[in-house]
């Protein structure tokens, strides 16, 4: 009898229990969302700033030309020189810090709406590197998560649980809260100096070049292989001309570096260009066109995305 | 399966749905069944090991009860140094052998096998055998029977709330828990959850979030200047206490699920206004292990050598504390890990410690000469603040990679030279904001729980709406500002 009592009193207490979670997590997904939807409002209503450019990369842009990166991209390829020699719109859509899952993702975005007429994608040393981090970079593309289903393979390359997280409408601004203030403000457009989507540079690196003599030996990640070699079928099958480049770094290298040999015999084995600035005489020996040894300057840019004209431009 | 992975917060509702589904009298196997899944998603292989531990010192214990006084200290000795030759064993491999290519795996939640070429320490090792030597030193004083039940014993050890961080439980509150029959309850189970989410907090949005910067700065120590290593060595300071309390107040949480009490580690130990206080509220299982089965045993064995009431004009008593304070917190400083900076760490311990001793009565008489109260506000502020820099210049070595490192901190440290560090973007600005921010908000719920516990409280209100409210927030607030790619806890590799 006593027995009996206190499982009852036991059973009660465990519906008591979930009942009272249950309104506490409809309390809480009432308030998520409320936090949710007012930071997604001010997110997409940034004027300036990283997200502002993945906005305008991912939804907006609709230029003949794309250049995908990194801030190598960013600061290496000057759209306003593409412009005037070739006669078609052009946007810079590199990113800080990313590498191939973020330019994929917006290359499926951009596929997406249309195609664009030339692609160049900058390639980075080590850019096959395994690293945790390129995956947690993937967070980045978590607000457009919703509108892009296009995207979804992508970012739940993040982790095997995305899925859940995203269960919550505050999780994509996870950490942006902060930038999203300033990309509503007039910070950005004071402090960065962006022409679609390029950034120059304007200090001039006073250091010697640094020779690499021995090749650095790093485990590969097969992920961003597969991905890199997506990005090249999908511009091939979407008729879009693929240019692949290193951009240059102030620094000597003897030995070819796993990813850029990797990334060559993939290109090869689409006929996608593959130009390769490891070492370029012209770059190597001026370190008045660099800002630091991985990116160059203003003046550097200017110099290098005119080389670039020259090898994709062929007249008819 | 960390605490703070998604794996565990799916692992977790079904131990504990199956827990509560199940008769009383399997409760304890689901327990360690589950316990031992848990260990397994770690490195599976170690799981042979710490089979052993357990198998071994349950046989010794009741050995050791059974045999007479005279032939137990023989045994006991030889317990006690198998279990330290385990543990020494295990925490100095990569000394011993530093090139070893050792393969071993580990397997997540998927089966999915990731290679570790190299040693590692077993997950939770010391805090094992902490645990178990706690237990066999019981035993010996007689203070505890053995358990017999071979399946309570093991849970013991295994329960997997505390294997791979402690807190280091006493037989004496353990054991009699997991005889008991766990009835669900609904209020332990409001507060376990409670716990948990406020571990989650420290851990994701504060811990996590300071060690970008501290990482940061640390990493590359002889490019930064004094005041940024200043703001560092707080940082980290509040780092490691948000790591390890977060991580023991999720262990709490965990444990009060299932209807189990755990000691809590932690009581505010940036308000401690001594040395000796803080240990008092710093890792508290561990500083009270030391103290009952080191520090004591060997005072009370210097007691029995020493005969004289002064040696060098220094009564006995403060010779006898040096000694043993000296032993205590090298040991302390070891445990940790390989390495000079943990032993410096320790012994600055130590001589803190001693120094208090020493000069307690001339301290007295001091604040008596200048009409200073020890109830006094200022005075309280004084020697919090005070403890709080001398807690601080120790955690310089805990967290420098080597002695050159520590002694360049430092010295740049005393210039108080230079800007602090806010990097050429936004990130570092972004990470410190947020980093001010936890550290902010963590210091007036401590501030309140401290000094004005009896206030209003939002956490804790009568009021429906502002309580969930409160708690909905700071569950928004580790989606908004946790940092969900942060890596497992500090006190992992102890």
């Amino acid at each position: 009898m006593i027995k009996k009592f206190s499982d009852k009193k036991q059973d009660n207490s465990f519906v008591y229990f979930i009942l009272k979670l249950g309104v506490f997590f409809i309390f809480l997904l009432c308030i998520d969302s409320v936090f949710g939807s007012i930071i997604r409002y001010y997110y997409f209503k940034q004027k300036s700033g990283l997200e502002f450019a993945t906005t305008y990369s991912i939804e907006k842009t609709t230029a003949n030309i794309l250049i995908f990166g990194s801030s190598r991209a960013n600061h290496h390829y000057n759209p306003a020189i593409f412009e005037s020699q070739l006669k078609m719109s052009c946007q810079n859509v590199g990113r800080d810090g990313q590498e191939i899952f973020y330019h994929f993702a917006v290359l499926k975005a951009v596929l997406h709406r249309y195609s664009p007429k030339i692609i160049i994608l900058d390639f980075n040393w080590e850019e096959f590197i395994k690293d945790q981090v390129s995956y947690d970079k993937i967070s980045s593309l978590l607000p457009y998560y919703r509108n892009h289903p296009e995207i979804h393979p992508i970012v739940n390359l993040k982790s095997n649980y995305e899925k859940i997280k995203l269960f919550f409408k505050s999780y994509p601004y996870n950490s942006t809260i902060f930038y999203v203030i300033l990309g509503n403000t007039e910070y950005n457009l004071k402090k960065r100096n962006e022409i679609n989507g390029y950034v120059p540079l304007n200090q001039i690196w006073n250091k010697p070049v640094n020779t690499y003599n021995e090749l650095k030996k790093y485990e590969l990640d097969t992920t961003k292989i597969k991905i890199y070699e997506s990005f090249i079928k999908d511009c091939i099958n979407s008729g879009i001309e693929l240019y692949i480049i290193h951009s240059p770094y102030f620094a000597r290298s003897n030995y070819l570096d796993k990813s850029i040999e990797i990334g060559q015999v993939i290109a090869k084995k689409h006929n996608v260009p593959f130009y390769d600035f490891t070492n370029d005489s012209v770059f190597i020996n001026n370190q008045i066109l660099f800002s630091e040894p991985a990116h160059l300057n203003d003046k550097g840019a200017k110099i290098f995305s005119n080389m670039i004209i020259n090898k994709i431009w062929q007249p008819n | 399966m960390i605490f703070n992975s998604i794996s565990y917060l799916l692992f977790l509702p079904i131990v504990l749905i199956a827990y509560y589904t199940f008769p009383f009298k399997i409760r304890w196997l689901w327990l360690l069944v589950a316990s031992i899944g848990y260990y397994l998603s770690f490195i599976p292989i170690f799981l042979i090991l710490l089979a052993v531990i357990v198998c071994v010192n349950y046989l010794m214990a009741i050995w050791l009860s059974m045999v007479s006084d005279k032939r137990s200290g023989h045994l006991f000795v030889a317990i006690i140094v198998m279990n330290l030759i385990i543990l020494a064993f295990f925490k100095y491999f990569n000394v011993l052998f530093p090139d070893n290519q050792l393969h071993l795996y580990n397997v997540d939640l998927f089966f999915r096998v990731n290679p570790i070429n190299k040693m590692i320490l077993p997950l939770g090792l010391s805090y094992i055998i902490f645990t178990v030597l706690s237990y066999q030193i019981e035993v010996k004083r007689k203070n505890i029977i053995p358990e017999k039940h071979f399946g309570y014993f093991s849970l013991y050890l295994f329960f997997f709330p505390k294997i791979a961080q402690g807190p280091i439980e006493r037989p004496q509150q353990l054991i009699p828990q997991l005889h008991q029959t766990h009835h669900f309850n609904y209020t332990m189970i409001v507060e376990g959850l409670k716990l948990m989410l406020w571990g989650y907090f420290k851990k994701l949005v504060i811990a996590d979030r300071l060690a970008i910067y501290v990482n940061a700065v640390y990493n590359n120590s002889e490019h930064h200047n004094g005041n940024t290593l200043i703001l560092a060595t707080i940082f980290f300071a509040f780092q490691i206490y948000a790591d390890f309390s977060g991580y023991t107040d999720i262990a709490l949480g965990t444990a009060k699920l299932f209807g189990f009490n755990l000691t809590n580690n932690f009581r505010r130990p940036y308000f401690a206004t001594s040395i000796k206080d803080f240990w008092d509220r710093w890792h508290i299982t561990f500083s009270t292990w030391l103290r009952d089965y080191l520090f004591l045993p060997v005072a009370y064995f210097l007691a029995n050598k020493m005969s004289k009431p002064k040696y060098l004009f220094v009564s006995t008593d403060k010779w006898i504390y040096l000694i043993a304070i000296m032993i205590t917190f090298s040991i302390c400083g070891i445990w940790h890990g390989v390495g000079w900076t943990y032993l410096i760490w320790g012994i600055l311990f130590g001589i803190y410690l001693t120094y208090s001793n020493w000069t307690g009565s001339l301290h007295k008489k001091l604040r008596k000469r200048l009409h200073i109260k020890k109830i006094s506000y200022y005075y309280l502020i004084y020697k919090t603040i005070l403890t709080f820099i001398l807690v601080l210049f120790a955690w310089i070595f805990f967290r420098a990679d080597n002695i050159k490192d520590s002694f360049n901190i430092i010295r740049k440290i005393l210039t108080f030279n230079g800007t602090v560090f806010l990097g050429d973007t936004f990130e570092v600005i972004n990470s410190l904001i947020f980093s001010f921010f936890g550290i902010g908000f963590l210091l007036i719920i401590e501030l309140k729980e401290e000094y004005f516990s009896n206030t209003f409280s939002f956490f804790n209100n009568t009021n429906w709406i502002i309580r969930n409210l409160s708690y909905a927030l700071l569950i928004i607030s580790i989606i908004l500002f946790g940092v969900f790619d942060g890596g497992q806890f500090i006190y992992f590799q102890f």
